[in-house]
């Protein structure tokens, strides 16, 4: 039978790239938040 | 209102999450394995058809959705304007969501290589073990929708109001 073993990595590959979708998000929420903070403390100050 | 989104989305992302492994635990431990393929099936199937692409009915029909798709993400950031992006965004959705009952139909009206898998006369389609895999799988997907969903919201809101703060911050400068 043909190997298609290599459809695994491909396999593999979204996976990592999903995750690492998902990761960004997080970061990027977390980053705006943290600025929204520093902005409503200056508006505050 | 922030953190209501954000005790909902880190419950849907376990959820998610949750769903994924159970789905991933169906499909390469319970569902059997294809004749011909073998475990390879379970994320790539194609042995039916014999080639890597063919101009058949449900395979164009799905690259059709897949180009509307692009276009409307396309067409909401490269817009000139953010309103002309939404407009032509929102038009190519509806064309999308048009497109997509036309693929499902698509093996019935336009007889071609593709298997009838679901259909009159196919009471129990799915082989055993098959059918929870198909189901888990279908409920994962779905709740993966509603993070990456929660998520954009999330993150739409949060710009929104970066953007208010820096108005309000530059109008009393």
């Amino acid at each position: 039978m043909k190997s298609y073993a290599f459809l695994f990595w491909g396999y593999l590959v979204v996976w990592i790239g999903l995750v690492g979708y998902l990761a960004s998000l997080g970061r990027r929420m977390t980053a705006l938040a943290r600025r929204i903070e520093r902005l409503e403390n200056r508006r505050e100050a | 209102m922030r953190t209501g989104l954000n005790r909902t989305f880190a419950a849907v992302l376990v959820v998610s999450a949750v769903l994924i492994g159970c789905a991933l635990g169906l499909i390469f431990l319970v569902a059997p394995e294809e004749k011909v393929m073998g475990a390879v099936q379970k994320i790539f199937y194609f042995h039916a058809w014999g080639v890597w692409w063919t101009w058949e009915a449900k395979l164009t029909t799905t690259l059709i959705l897949w180009l509307l798709l692009a276009g409307c993400l396309l067409a909401r950031r490269y817009a000139a304007t953010p309103e002309q992006g939404a407009r032509i965004g929102a038009v190519l959705g509806i064309v999308a969501a048009l497109d997509v009952p036309i693929v499902y139909k698509a093996v019935d009206w336009w007889r071609g290589q593709h298997p009838i898998v679901f259909g009159p006369g196919k009471t129990n389609p799915l082989a055993p073990g098959m059918s929870e895999a198909f189901g888990v799988s279908m409920l994962a997907v779905l709740t993966l929708y509603l993070v990456l969903l929660i998520a954009r919201i999330r993150l739409s809101s949060l710009e929104e109001r970066i953007a208010e703060l820096e108005d309000a911050s530059g109008r009393f400068r």
